[in-house]
């Protein structure tokens, strides 16, 4: 049903939206014809902006729509496995990230891949984290455009035009082409300026639904009352609690993700474009608000299994809950709740695909197309990539089922977890050999893919070799301790064999450097 | 570069406090000790509030770690 009142108020949010996006190419000016300008907002972003961003970029739809779904539809294992991956994640962080930081800071690195490249000597290595850079961000990507999706349809905006036999997503094709235009034109300006108000309208629907949903419903007594009916009617599909046979896979997925998430291209590009150490370290503490969020709107699968709600026809669980904002609101909130929900898909789309054309143009154009691109060149080549990206991400939509939707997400945590070793290890370690770490990469990147395919296009397998079989896991952390031992057992027979290690560029003191040149900063800041 | 060496030792020094940082992982990755239904508070079970919980621990921990430099 098309809803005037919902449709005026989104409508509204969308181009206020959008608008903000084009100011934010004049936004603190730097060249936007170089790359390091347009890709990482020439890294002079303090505290505030950084958590906008990062927060903007990894708390997306995955959590507003795929999360909730999922425990709407299985409950506490495919869902609530998200809260320790949250939490997880940030003393990861805090650790790894400030190295990170800093030798790219003083080597001049964009991306991941230029790290490994520097670090292993390794030109085959840094193509393949490029290249799973790319791929594993286009899944992710489309989790995004399907959020826009399904907040479009439930404000009843009919989501097929025929044209010439073939059907076109109308509504998806306008919001495209808006993020396209605006990414385009301002870089990381545009997301990062952009994330400060869809942050503030995503808290504000959080709280709304917070307030006035378990009030209504009775309490959170009542809602986890219904969910254990719910595990009762169906015991083997929803579960309130963990099942003993679910230990594993819960606790591989909550780690697995965490590992995984700042392997990213996306969120490797925020953490970059922050102007010291010091505001990636502020920021671990400051960044579990949002996990805190998470966990609520998490929350609100199950608020919509109390509520009886019947999901938005063609999504299956991932319309349970914008179904149920349009039945527990006045449709102006309803609006306004969706408005916040495609911003905060669009923000982290833009962000990834800006991140993935960085990779594109640094680490594959640059090293194999056209090595004597100019800047200019090089940040034109960026901007294109990121357009064609976003159609590739599409084509995920079409061509994988949405069913459980955070199964894109968690696809693209199988593919990028395969860069742990030559990423995280090689900023303690250049003792692996190249060849070493590509094999154990390939290995577990064929086979990763190849169990995701066998599950059935989901994250978690049994493996059974001979009669042995596992426990249930995340693909990706089954396959990323393969990779590990593969590689940890190669190193030393390559080195004996004669393949020749890589020479390491950096130096020890590369990776403690403390922020970037005063000189830098001050300036800007003041402009 | 020039302000580094005057940085460094102190930070170096504390650096061991990080080994806190692992007791979120130690709360979180054994999954029997908290998949219970009681206590409950404000009608969560604690399997669910239990994890809300620590993500403001672990914030503070990491807070702290940072003001103390380590």
């Amino acid at each position: 049903m098309f809803n005037g009142v919902a449709f005026t108020v989104f409508i509204i949010f969308f181009l206020l939206v959008t608008v903000l996006g084009f100011v934010a190419a004049r936004w603190r000016r730097g060249d936007l014809n170089l790359i390091n300008e347009w890709g990482l907002a020439g890294r002079r972003f303090g505290t505030l902006v950084t958590w906008f961003l990062l927060g903007g970029d990894l708390y997306t739809a995955y959590t507003f729509i795929a999360v909730p779904a999922a425990m709407f539809g299985l409950g506490v294992l495919n869902g609530w496995f998200a809260v320790p991956y949250t939490v997880l994640v940030y003393p990861i962080i805090y650790i790894l990230m400030p190295k990170f930081w800093s030798v790219c800071k003083q080597r001049g690195y964009v991306t991941s891949a230029d790290f490994v490249k520097g670090r292993f000597g390794s030109n085959s290595l840094a193509f393949a984290m490029a290249l799973t850079g790319i791929v594993a961000t286009l899944p992710y990507i489309a989790l995004q455009m399907f959020g826009i999706q399904v907040s479009l349809a439930a404000l009843g905006i009919p989501l097929t035009l025929s044209v010439g036999g073939l059907n076109i997503d109308l509504p998806l094709l306008i919001a495209f082409l808006v993020l396209a235009a605006y990414t385009y034109t301002s870089g990381l300006r545009a997301p990062a300026m952009i994330a400060m108000v869809k942050d503030v309208m995503i808290f504000i629907t959080l709280i709304v639904i917070l307030v006035v949903i378990p009030s209504k419903l009775g309490g959170f007594g009542a809602i986890f009352t219904a969910v254990s009916a719910k595990h009762a009617k169906s015991p083997t599909t929803f579960f309130q609690f963990l099942s003993p046979k679910q230990t594993w896979a819960y606790v591989t997925l909550a780690l697995g993700s965490a590992l995984a998430l700042f392997l990213y291209p996306h969120s490797l590009t925020s953490v970059l474009s922050s102007n010291s150490k010091n505001v990636v370290k502020r920021n671990t503490a400051l960044l579990p608000i949002y996990s805190l969020m998470l966990g609520l709107l998490a929350l609100t699968g199950y608020m919509a299994i109390a509520a009886h709600i019947k999901p938005l026809a063609p999504f299956g669980a991932n319309g349970a809950v914008p179904a149920l904002i349009n039945a527990e609101f006045p449709s102006w909130f309803a609006g306004f709740a969706f408005a916040a929900i495609s911003i905060g898909a669009l923000v982290p789309a833009s962000v990834m695909s800006i991140a993935a054309a960085n990779l594109f143009t640094r680490n594959i154009f640059k090293e194999y197309i056209n090595p004597n691109a100019s800047e200019r060149a090089e940040s034109s080549v960026a901007k294109w990539a990121s357009l064609v990206l976003k159609f590739g991400a599409v084509l995920f939509i079409i061509y994988i089922p949405t069913t459980q939707v955070i199964n894109f997400q968690l696809l693209g945590g199988i593919w990028i977890l395969q860069t742990l070793p030559a990423v995280f290890l090689g900023l303690y370690t250049n003792w692996f050999n190249r060849w070493a770490l590509l094999i154990g990469w390939l290995v577990g990147e064929v086979l990763g893919t190849i169990f995701f395919y066998q599950a059935g296009l989901k994250s978690v397998f049994t493996i059974t070799i001979g009669g042995l079989s596992f426990p249930a896991m995340y693909i990706a952390f089954s396959m990323i301790i393969l990779n590990l031992v593969l590689a940890i057992i190669l190193t030393p027979l390559f080195n004996v064999i004669g393949l020749r290690r890589g020479s390491d560029v950096t130096a020890p003191t590369d990776y403690d450097v403390e922020e970037a040149l005063p000189v830098e900063v001050g300036k800007e800041a003041l402009g | 570069m020039s302000s580094q060496p005057q940085t460094q030792p102190q930070r170096r020094g504390r650096s061991w406090l990080r080994i806190f940082l692992l007791i979120p992982f130690i709360a979180l990755l054994y999954p029997p000790f908290y998949n219970t239904a009681n206590p409950t508070f404000i009608g969560m079970p604690f399997l669910y509030w239990y994890s809300l919980l620590w993500i403001i621990i672990t914030a503070i921990i990491t807070a702290v770690l940072y003001f103390l430099g380590a």
